[in-house]
């Protein structure tokens, strides 16, 4: 059966997979900035002890799965999630909702993803794709970060589904149970909700690791890396932070103006509540990261290479921090009208 | 946004510094391999870009066994049944993991 979804281009692949799942129950209303800013996308983490690629694990982003989950929630619609031990069933699974006529989100690993890419495959399973068609042995997915839908074979399809290593997906699907009308106050409430979870996330987790007191930590930690580590392994610790920060998928600039488009399209919806002028602030801490990357280029492409500079790189963080801190207090402190 | 990011000189440069680090690796395995004192194994972990725990989700190995098979004594050993795993894991036949081929895909 022919199912009605329309591939379009995002900027990050959940909060893009999001708004395509969304597009029909909300005529087209939820964008994906709103997506992001209603699911609370915007994170900073580094995962103490844990390394990614030899590097550090830096992430400036929620983890997979939450953002559709959440937007969903403030919005009132229902989710059906699951994952699946065995790959049989997971095949079944998805080709029983799409005989159903529903487009599916799912998680994938993008190492064996073959249309992805070549310079960008690499152990990350945390990408999203929608699954919406099955033809004989191919199904069609809309991949956010790709112009147009692609084709899958069966076998490529189970071997992303079921990718290993960290944040395996485990054939993970996730689609709305129930179409439901969305108005205008519906989105409104969403987006307060959406933006308190944020403030929290980024202003309340306890710990040195997560929210605006884990850039900080890292931009402290920096400042050490060159007698701990030697400078080319230093340099390449600031290539995968710079990597996470403006992958494809981030929109550049770490998320930071995703989230900031969301604010502004907040506003429409939400007036009276400053959130274009906040938004403002978002946008400064995206060109503060961008310049921030451009300094660690400097470092990994040798050109600069002080203890001087690392000091600087890790002020660049320290004052990024601060410049996100009060924009989420600014967020905190809103009367929402 | 999304447009800006692409072709950033400071992205791509962050990118070529990933790779480089993992070309490194690959010639050092790949050195090693051919003076007898690793396994192919050792090489295509490498070579696509898996590090022990990956590489046991994707052949459902355990970590020390893997470890085993990138002895060359122990890998020339293995029955056809694992190096099918392997070969799997890698998406290659098991003559090019014998033989440590690389074909572009």
């Amino acid at each position: 059966m022919k199912i009605e979804f329309e591939h379009h281009q995002g900027a990050h692949c959940e909060s893009g997979v999001t708004s395509n799942l969304l597009r029909q129950t909300s005529g087209g209303k939820i964008t994906e900035p709103l997506a992001f800013g209603i699911g609370a996308g915007l994170f900073y983490v580094q995962v103490p002890f844990i390394k990614i690629n030899n590097g550090p694990a830096i992430a400036f982003r929620n983890m997979p799965g939450f953002i559709f989950n959440r937007t969903c929630k403030s919005l009132g619609i229902p989710v059906t999630r699951k994952k699946f031990r065995s790959k049989e069933t997971a095949a079944r699974f998805l080709d029983d909702r799409l005989e159903e006529g529903i487009p599916v989100g799912a998680q994938v690993g993008v190492y064996y993803l073959p249309y992805f890419p070549k310079e960008y495959r690499f152990h990350f399973n945390a990408h999203n794709i929608v699954v919406f068609d099955k033809t004989g042995d191919n199904y069609t997915v809309s991949d956010p970060i790709m112009e147009f839908p692609s084709v899958l074979t069966s076998y490529e399809l189970e071997r992303v589904r079921f990718a290993k290593g960290a944040l395996a997906p485990r054939g993970h699907l996730y689609y709305p149970a129930k179409k439901i009308e969305i108005n205008n106050e519906t989105i409104k409430k969403a987006i307060k909700s959406g933006v308190q979870k944020n403030v929290f996330n980024m202003l309340s987790i306890p710990g040195p690791f997560a929210g605006v007191k884990g850039i900080k930590t890292t931009g402290l930690k920096i400042k050490k890396w060159r007698d701990k580590l030697g400078i080319e392994k230093a340099g390449s610790y600031l290539a995968q932070m710079v990597r996470m920060q403006e992958e494809i998928g981030t929109g550049g600039g770490g998320f930071r103006y995703i989230y900031a488009a969301f604010l502004q399209q907040a506003e429409a919806y939400s007036p009276g509540n400053q959130l274009e002028d906040i938004s403002a602030q978002f946008t400064a801490a995206g060109d503060k990261w961008r310049e921030s990357a451009v300094h660690a280029a400097g470092i990994y492409k040798g050109r600069l290479g002080s203890q001087a500079d690392f000091d600087a790189m890790g002020d660049y963080l320290v004052e990024i921090s601060e410049v996100e801190k009060n924009a989420f207090l600014a967020l905190k402190n809103i009367k929402w009208q | 946004m999304a447009e800006q990011s692409i072709g950033w000189d400071v992205k791509k440069s962050a990118l070529e510094v990933a790779w480089g680090d993992i070309e490194k690796r690959i010639a050092a395995a790949k050195q090693k391999v051919l003076t007898n004192n690793a396994s192919p194994v050792l090489f295509f972990m490498e070579y696509r870009l898996m590090d022990t725990a990956i590489l046991a989700g994707y052949t459902g190995f355990w970590q020390w066994q893997i470890k085993r098979h990138t002895k060359p004594g122990v890998f020339n050993k293995l029955s056809s049944k694992t190096l099918q795993k392997y070969a799997d894991a890698f998406n290659i036949s098991i003559d090019d993991l014998k033989s440590m081929t690389v074909h572009e895909d």
